[in-house]
């Protein structure tokens, strides 16, 4: 189709000003009443966002805590991004954020990232072994294979490769939670985290614990069984294990007890207690508990270890998980305020209190009173421009 | 020369000071349009190069570390104090699974645009484009789950099941069929670009000129003869395009692929069966890219692989463009 040189040609409909105008407006107009209306919903008040990223394991305790949080205070919003723990810290490196959420205690390239940061426990995550044997080839759920490190240490980077492997067992041989059932002599598929996670740094510090393991402690490990499959997230480690026969890797407490269509995950030796411990809020929280010095908040936490806890009821593969934030928090030069750096601290006190009523609904578990004396120490330690922000 | 013509020569050359001066000061809408186009296109070319920049000093570090054996070698272990890094497993799992998509996405497509510019009637042509450029607009973390949740199962007990127990000897098809492999990412991989490479087949279908048809038909050409020597001949640049277009998206597609291909790590990710966990560079970055440190090797190295992506997208579309330009040096005069 040619139009004459300098004709018009109207394709129909409104004209493309009229059209452009109208988006200008409708935007400006959008833009405005969502800049005014927070201020006119809360007059008096100012409003404060603070903003958080970091662990993908925490986000649902922390979504949970912030909404609570935001109904109690309507002028505050928490704004948490689960970008991965490394990004948190990235973020929190670059004063992006006003806090950063991570499983793993600062490494030393991060002391430097995050200079003068504190170090504030905010829960507490275990790891547990699920598996799929099937019996009589159809799906079914039996808790309760007993493992000891060692022997998982094995199966993980397949030196065991059957389940009816005489290791397996030994151990297994008068196991009450599996009645009858003779483990078949199937081939063994590991499933791992394919994501690198602070769940893959927590299991094969587990595993790391004895000299059989080859892997070493990281959040990407190299050195699984060969033909194991790597799943995105803890979802997709579920949506594997219960999809494939003969399967074994490693989830999140809180995931393995709240999932759906149930999982089966195997019990722990604790060599203190003599015994195999079943996965639980309680013998995840006792680790935390049997602990005897915590560092200070500014301290070094890379050598606080909740892995194979000397507490003869303790589950063994258990982490700490962190807030990181600046305990001076003039850092973030003009963003931050008084008023901003006082909002700050009163979340981060009501995270490690009243926030931890949130965790036994959601099967993640609450700090214990020794950890909270902890965090309240090193919240009442944070600054700006020098005067402490927590009476 | 007259006073009369002096003044107008004086009144002209003043008329001509004033418009300059007001284009000056008002430009047409051309001369705006101009400028502005030209900005634009600008900032896609600064874009690109600033992206080269920033992909390459981020990865000095890994370069200059492992040199060459960066893209050769196959170790990847991101412990402290033992780190090595290496690309190629995983820029095999980029070309097998795209190879593979591409083998099982080109013949499908073709197929759908054949039938649908040659053979189907107006009213089912319509809606079934409709549905085709719909496909290609669900989001890959769709496609990923449902390969995850559904199609896994369907490849294992029609597909890969009786491969492995026909085929199981030759080392093409060794391993247990689990539904998590090359053969996975590469299907899921076909499945999402048949709608891209269909949609604009069929497109450079439709527009090839009747008279092409009709000369075919007015020689005595069967409907398969029509299709072969009018519309494909014709049509094989655009054709040769989209598979590009297809090429691309698998090269790039990270969700879906991540979700099914086992995302194998080090030397056990080197494709060498179907039935084989593996990795492709865009997985593995969507992988690690969260938890590495900043200033870490790891890092550095991530950045490398994803500087090694960015060197295969510029390499296909550099290979795409030579290829158009061939075919259509051959074909003289049948396109455009």
């Amino acid at each position: 189709m040619t139009a004459a040189p300098g004709a018009i040609v109207r394709r129909g409909g409104i004209s493309t000003t009229i059209f452009i105008i109208t988006i200008v407006v409708v935007a400006a107009v959008s833009g405005t009443v969502g800049y005014v209306i927070p201020g006119l919903l809360h007059p008096g008040a100012s409003t404060y966002t603070l903003n958080g990223a970091g662990s993908t394991f925490v986000n649902p305790l922390l979504t949970a805590i912030n909404t609570n949080y935001t109904k109690l205070n309507s002028n505050i919003q928490i704004n948490y991004q689960a970008v991965g723990s490394g990004t948190g810290i990235n973020f929190l490196g670059t004063r992006t954020v006003d806090f950063g959420a991570s499983d793993a205690p600062l490494s030393n390239a991060q002391l430097v990232q995050v200079p003068n940061a504190l170090t504030i426990p905010d829960t507490i995550g275990a790891v547990v072994i699920a598996y799929n044997i099937p019996i009589n080839s159809t799906y079914s759920v039996h808790k309760g294979l007993y493992l000891n490190v060692t022997v998982a240490a094995k199966i993980f980077q397949g030196d065991i490769t059957v389940w009816n492997d005489p290791a397996i067992l030994a151990l297994n041989q008068n196991n009450p939670n599996l009645p009858g059932v003779s483990l078949p002599g199937s081939q063994i598929t590991v499933v791992h985290r394919s994501d690198s996670s602070g769940t893959t740094f927590v299991f094969s510090g587990y595993l790391n614990s004895t000299s059989v393991w080859r892997g070493g402690q990281s959040k990407t490990i190299t050195k699984w069984a060969t033909g194991s499959i790597g799943a995105n997230g803890n979802q997709g480690v579920a949506a594997v294990l219960q999809g494939t026969s003969n399967t074994v890797g490693y989830v999140e407490l809180n995931y393995a007890l709240s999932t759906t269509p149930p999982i089966s995950y195997s019990f722990l030796w604790n060599p203190t207690g003599n015994s195999f411990i079943a996965p639980t809020l309680s013998s995840t929280g006792l680790a935390a508990t049997s602990l005897s010095t915590l560092p200070s908040g500014n301290g070094n936490w890379q050598s606080i270890n909740l892995l194979n806890s000397n507490n003869p009821g303790a589950y063994p593969i258990v982490t700490f998980s962190y807030i990181m934030v600046y305990q001076e928090l003039n850092v973030y030069g003009s963003a931050m305020t008084q008023a901003r750096a006082q909002t700050l601290v009163n979340y981060l006190w009501f995270v490690v209190h009243d926030g931890q009523n949130q965790a036994t609904p959601l099967s993640f578990v609450a700090l214990p009173s020794n950890v909270v004396t902890n965090a309240e120490t090193t919240i009442r330690s944070i600054t700006y421009n020098g005067s402490t922000l927590h009476s | 020369m007259s006073v009369t013509e002096e003044i107008l020569a004086k009144e002209s050359h003043k008329q001509a000071r004033l418009s300059q001066l007001r284009r000056l000061v008002h430009p047409s809408t051309d001369e705006v349009f101009e400028v502005l186009s030209t900005v634009i296109a600008c900032v896609v070319i600064a874009i690109l190069v600033l992206m080269a920049a920033v992909l390459i000093r981020g990865s000095i570090p890994a370069l200059s570390n492992f040199g060459v054996g960066f893209v050769t070698g196959f170790d990847w272990n991101t412990i402290i104090g033992q780190e090595t890094y290496g690309v190629l497993p995983y820029i095999l799992g980029t070309l097998v699974t795209s190879g593979i998509g591409i083998a099982i996405g080109i013949p499908v497509s073709l197929g759908i645009a054949i039938f649908l510019a040659e053979m189907a009637p107006n009213s089912i042509r319509a809606p079934l484009s409709q549905v085709i450029e719909l496909l290609a607009a669900v989001p890959s973390v769709v496609y990923g789950f449902w390969a995850l949740f559904v199609l896994r199962f369907w490849i294992i007990s029609y597909v890969e099941t009786p491969l492995s127990s026909s085929l199981g000897s030759v080392p093409l098809f060794h391993g247990s069929p689990l539904g998590l492999d090359i053969m996975m990412g590469g299907i899921i991989l076909a499945i999402m670009i048949i709608p891209t490479i269909s949609a604009v087949s069929k497109e450079v279908m439709m527009a090839v000129p009747s008279s092409q048809r009709e000369a075919a038909y007015s020689i005595g050409a069967t409907r398969w003869e029509v299709v072969r020597m009018g519309v494909l001949s014709y049509s094989r640049s655009g054709i040769f395009g989209a598979a590009i277009l297809g090429l691309g998206r698998a090269v790039g597609e990270t969700m879906a692929i991540t979700m099914v291909i086992g995302n194998a790590i080090g030397p056990s990710a080197i494709p060498t069966s179907l039935f084989k966990t593996g990795q492709t560079m865009a997985s593995l970055l969507a992988n690690e890219f969260n938890e590495a440190e900043a200033g870490s090797l790891h890092l550095s190295a991530l950045v490398g692989v994803a500087l090694v992506l960015f060197v295969f997208a510029l390499l296909i579309n550099v290979f795409a463009q030579l290829m158009v330009w061939k075919v259509l040096k051959v074909k003289a005069g049948a396109v455009d």
